[in-house]
């Protein structure tokens, strides 16, 4: 029995070893997902970690003045971020062309020249990008710190001068002195501490020498309940170390209220007054994508199921098919696009509250727009591969490295810039941009002053689709209808 | 004006009369040479054989006559009409039942039939009653409304034969058409295609079963290699010398002559000689057996 087994496996191994699509499943797709999921993820490989992948903020600097410019200079400088200095980056952030908008409110630099609380910086930001938003704050942090730790210093110092009830003529002569020998915040909390004690011990000494004893006590008392108190922060400030329900105060809660910095979360409104979810706008829009593309190329595929069946010969035997047989194919995989694509937007509509029916001219324009592209991908695939089970394979780890560098798993502006790049070379990146440009960010096909429109990822589609289109016709004429 | 010639006439007679015109037809596939340098000549009304084994080149010819396949080299010339050029003239023309069973098994029988009259140019009260005709003839007016993969082997050729007549073809070309099917059904099938004779249609029969042909085809090509080995009726081909020196000899009587006698004479020459009845081949046997009508009872399994 053990050698009619052996028998039966060398025949079974030899089989697989001839079926190179199993080859393929077996072997290539899951190494290169694994390979493109690392790079996503953080890995080292293809120059995709860490430091290769950039986030796209906006900075508009509104004071104009050298201490802001000093600021923008410093962002700059951060590698893992990819900076463009403009105007109007609210709109920029709302429109999803950006992670986050810095802005420099004018009088910055003069506030901070003067000692005084400068106005709060404002970083707009992407809730639909939360991971680049994260990591831009986090990123953001030290540039901050320091260019704000000057002012932050001198409003510190000044309110421990107001403390210690030092004479106004030695104020500003003890501040100056600290801030210009401390730039980094542990040095200046350092200054801070030694200064206060030595203005402590000066104003002890003062009260004892004009008081007696009992005012002696009295500054032994005061003196204690300094050393209690919590540090000093600018009564200016926003308060965002105060502790949440349970407490704690979150690192990435309290960073932006010590930088001097006010985020605000460009959420887009919904008509209806619902609240928009980012995740559930991308989950339908990357279905919309993917799995459109997965069935309409399988379907795409009958058409060399058809050849293999003689079916295909029979067609072209009529006088009126030729070349109406590929047109046929299109209509029918665009038909089909579309009524998947109106039962998944149902569902999302009536079970995740995805705002369709408040978009849905763009909707449709762009349902239509992706169907026709799909649909030409799919029959360029059918076209220009000899067997089905070959185009199965082809069009399987294409459609899933287009799915992933184009945004349809995770979002693009989490990817390693050159796969960005990548990703705009396929359709699934403007497929993406423009249902998610309209179910998350609310915008139509024509841009208003208020908002960008998805009319340059459908022209993208449609002339791609054009294209591949008539490449499909032609490598039908070539490989169908003369071979 | 200057009388023509009679033996010009004559030529142009012959040519109008001639249905398909190939003058050193080639086609290669890659390195291997499918049709290499064939003449053949199709006569108005013929019924013509084209006979060779697998490999021969027959249904390579075939597609290329009927517009499917581009000739490397040569003149083709169908019904007048070059086939690489004049394609949708041509179509509209022929039919061509496919060696496949070219249907769309997840489409009924008369949805099928309608599929392609409509695309071979039928339309309304005209197409409809070419599908019913094609329904009948080829034995499926119960069956109209059944998926063609719950059809037996013999039903689908039979639907693979007629929705390739629905246009009413001058030219048939049927590849192969019996290949599979039980006696019955390829008798059916014969039927069909000699009454499809006898209506004035033009008829292209590629097989390599002998018998077909001796039953269906006025004249024989035999091909072998890309090439044309010999051509003429079955009596002309039996009359070449070196298929006469390939066959044994035999002794022929007339019709109704006492076999007996004539066997004691050549007995009583010193010649052996006995009586015995010829041999039928299966075939015959299992039709005289089995009867001639057709069995659509047994079906397949749909796959």
């Amino acid at each position: 029995m053990i050698q009619t087994a052996l028998t039966l496996l060398r025949k079974d191994l030899r089989l697989f070893a001839r079926d190179r699509t199993a080859l393929f499943f077996l072997l290539v797709l899951p190494i290169g997902l694994g390979a493109i999921m690392g790079t996503a993820m953080g890995g080292g490989m293809m120059g995709g970690g860490s430091k290769a992948r950039k986030i796209a903020i906006a900075v508009e600097d509104l004071d104009r003045t050298p201490r802001s410019q000093e600021l923008v200079e410093a962002v700059r400088s951060i590698k893992e971020l990819r900076v463009e200095v403009t105007a109007d980056v609210r709109r920029l952030v709302a429109d999803g062309d950006r992670a986050g908008g810095l802005v420099i409110p004018a009088g910055y630099g003069e506030a901070l020249s003067s000692g005084g609380a400068p106005p709060d910086l404002v970083l707009y930001r992407d809730p639909a990008k939360q991971i680049a938003s994260q990591v831009m704050v986090f990123q953001l942090s030290p540039v901050l710190f320091q260019q704000t730790a000057k002012g932050l210093g001198s409003r510190m110092m000044g309110r421990v001068t107001e403390l210690m009830d030092l004479p106004e003529a030695s104020r500003g002569a003890i501040t100056e002195e600290l801030m210009g020998s401390y730039l980094r915040v542990e040095d200046i909390m350092e200054g801070v501490e030694a200064a206060a004690a030595e203005a402590t011990a000066e104003a002890t000494a003062e009260a004892t020498a004009e008081a007696g004893p009992e005012a002696e006590a009295g500054a032994e008392a005061a003196t204690e309940r300094d050393d209690d108190a919590p540090p000093v922060t600018s009564a200016t400030e926003p308060d965002a170390t105060e502790p949440d329900a349970t407490g704690d105060v979150g690192i990435m809660e309290a960073l932006p209220g010590l930088m001097g910095l006010q985020i605000e979360d460009l959420s887009p409104p919904r008509a209806d007054g619902l609240p928009r979810s980012a995740g559930a706008s991308h989950a339908f829009s990357a279905m919309a994508v993917m799995m459109l593309l997965f069935n309409l190329v399988a379907f795409a595929g009958t058409l060399l199921e058809e050849r293999a069946e003689g079916t295909l010969d029979r067609l072209r035997l009529t006088p009126q098919a030729g070349r109406a047989v590929l047109l046929g194919k299109l209509l029918v995989t665009m038909l089909l696009a579309i009524v998947q694509l109106v039962l998944l937007f149902a569902f999302g509509a009536l079970a995740f509250k995805v705002p369709v029916l408040e978009h849905l001219p763009a909707l449709a324009a762009a349902s239509l727009t992706w169907a026709f592209a799909a649909s030409a991908l799919g029959l360029l695939f059918a076209t220009a591969c000899r067997t089905r089970k070959q185009m199965e394979g082809l069009s399987t780890l294409v459609i899933l490295v287009m799915s992933a560098v184009g945004g349809a798993w995770f979002p693009r502006e989490i990817l390693p810039e050159w796969f960005q790049t990548a990703g705009l070379v396929t359709p699934v990146a403007w497929a993406m941009d423009a249902f998610h440009g309209i179910l998350w960010y609310g915008k139509g096909v024509l841009s208003t002053p208020e908002l960008g429109g998805v009319m340059v990822p459908l022209v993208v589609l449609g002339s791609g689709g054009a294209v591949m289109l008539a490449a499909a016709f032609a490598l039908y004429q070539r490989r169908f209808e003369s071979a | 004006m200057q009388p023509i010639p009679a033996q010009v006439r004559d030529a142009e007679a012959e040519a109008s009369s001639h249905v398909i015109e190939v003058r050193g037809l080639q086609k290669t596939f890659g390195d291997v040479p499918a049709v290499q340098g064939l003449d053949l000549v199709v006569h108005q009304g013929e019924s013509l054989g084209l006979l060779g084994p697998n490999g021969a080149g027959k249904t390579t010819t075939l597609r290329i006559l009927s517009t499917l396949l581009t000739a490397d080299a040569g003149t083709v010339r169908v019904l007048g009409l070059d086939p690489a050029k004049d394609g949708p003239a041509l179509r509209t023309r022929i039919g061509v039942v496919p060696q496949d069973i070219a249907l769309y098994h997840g489409l009924r029988a008369e949805e099928n039939l309608s599929l392609f009259g409509e695309l071979s140019g039928l339309r309304g009260a005209r197409l409809q009653e070419r599908v019913e005709w094609g329904l009948e003839t080829a034995g499926l007016v119960e069956r109209r409304r059944s998926l063609v993969s719950e059809f037996s082997g013999g039903m689908k050729r039979r639907l693979n034969l007629v929705a390739a007549l629905l246009h009413e073809p001058e030219l048939v070309f049927l590849d192969e058409p019996t290949a599979g099917v039980d006696p019955q059904s390829r008798n059916h099938l014969f039927e069909q295609v000699e009454a499809i004779h006898r209506g004035g249609a033009t008829l292209v029969y590629t097989t390599h079963a002998m018998g077909e042909v001796e039953r269906l085809c006025d004249r024989i090509v035999i091909m072998d290699r890309g090439r044309c080995l010999a051509q003429g009726s079955l009596e002309g081909l039996r009359d070449l010398e070196e298929v006469r020196a390939g066959l044994g000899s035999g002794l022929q009587v007339e019709p109704g002559a006492d076999l007996e006698r004539a066997a004691a004479i050549l007995r009583e020459h010193g010649v052996g000689a006995e009586v015995r009845g010829a041999a039928p081949d299966l075939e015959s046997i299992f039709l005289a057996l089995t009867g001639r009508a057709l069995r659509d009872e047994s079906q397949e399994v749909p796959s």
